[in-house]
C-alpha cells in the first residue's frame, strides 16, 4: 500500500506541488516581511532584525497553519480515488 | 476492489497512512531546514519541542483528513472544498470563537481569565482540532521561550 500510494505521488505532478505548497507560501511571506524592512530602512540595524525576527517568530505559526490546512486536500485523494 | 483482494480495512489505512506520513515528513523537513537558515532564534533554541510538535501534528493532520474525507464523494469537488472548509473549521472558527469568548469574557481572577464559555470552546477544539492544538503548543512554546 505504501508503495502503491507513493507511485500514485510520483506520477501527479499537482501533488508534488501541494506537499511543497505550505513551504513556498510561507518562504514567501517571510522573504516579503525582509524585503520590506530592507526597502524601507536604508541603515538597517541589528535591533531592527531582532524585531523582524520576533514578528516573523510569530506569524509563523499562523502561516504554517494556514500552509498545511489548504494542502491538506492532498491526503484524502487516495482514499476518494479508490472507494 | 482491494477487498476482493484480501486487504482489511485497517491494513489499508494502515499503510495509506505510513505513506501520507513520509510525504508529510517532506514540507517538515524543509519547515526546519528553513528555520536553521533564517535563523529564527526562538524556535532554533527549540528545535526539538518544534520538532516533535511538528511530528505529532502531522499524525493527527493526516487521519483528521481521512475522517474529514468521508463527508466527499467526488475527487474533484473535494481537492476545491476541501482546503476552504479546513481553512474555515480548523482555523477561522475555533480562532473566532475561542478568542471572541476570551474578549467578551470580563476576567474575574488572573487564573479565570478565559470563563467558562471560552473554556468548553477551547477544549473542544484543544481535543478535536489537530490545527488549533498545534498552533497552541507553538505559543505556549513562544510564550515560555520568550519569559
Amino acid at each position: 500500500m505504501v508503495g502503491r500510494r507513493c507511485l500514485t505521488f510520483f506520477r501527479e505532478p499537482r501533488q508534488w506541488l501541494m506537499v511543497v505548497s505550505p513551504v513556498i507560501a510561507t518562504i514567501t511571506t517571510t522573504l516579503f516581511f525582509y524585503s520590506l524592512v530592507n526597502l524601507l530602512n536604508t541603515q538597517t540595524t541589528n535591533k531592527d532584525t531582532n524585531a523582524l525576527t520576533l514578528v516573523i517568530s510569530m506569524l509563523l505559526p499562523i502561516l504554517i497553519l494556514i500552509g498545511f490546512s489548504t494542502s491538506c486536500g492532498i491526503y484524502m485523494l487516495t482514499p476518494l480515488y479508490e472507494r | 476492489m482491494l477487498t476482493l483482494y484480501g486487504m482489511t480495512s485497517f491494513r489499508y489505512y494502515i499503510g495509506l497512512f505510513t505513506a501520507d506520513y513520509v510525504l508529510y515528513c517532506i514540507p517538515m523537513s524543509l519547515f526546519l531546514l528553513f528555520i536553521e537558515i533564517l535563523d529564527l532564534s526562538i524556535f532554533k533554541d527549540n528545535l526539538d519541542h518544534f520538532s516533535f510538535l511538528m511530528l505529532i501534528f502531522g499524525a493527527n493532520l493526516v487521519t483528521f483528513t481521512y475522517f474529514f474525507s468521508i463527508f466527499f464523494s467526488d475527487v474533484n469537488a473535494a481537492f476545491k472544498k476541501a482546503p476552504l472548509i479546513m481553512l474555515f473549521l480548523g482555523v477561522v472558527l475555533p480562532f473566532a470563537l475561542v478568542f471572541t469568548t476570551i474578549a467578551t469574557t470580563e476576567a474575574k481572577s488572573d487564573k479565570n481569565i478565559i470563563g467558562i464559555e471560552g473554556k468548553i470552546f477551547y477544549y473542544f477544539f484543544y481535543i478535536l482540532d489537530p490545527l488549533f492544538s498545534f498552533f497552541m503548543g507553538i505559543v505556549y512554546m513562544l510564550l515560555i521561550s520568550l519569559n
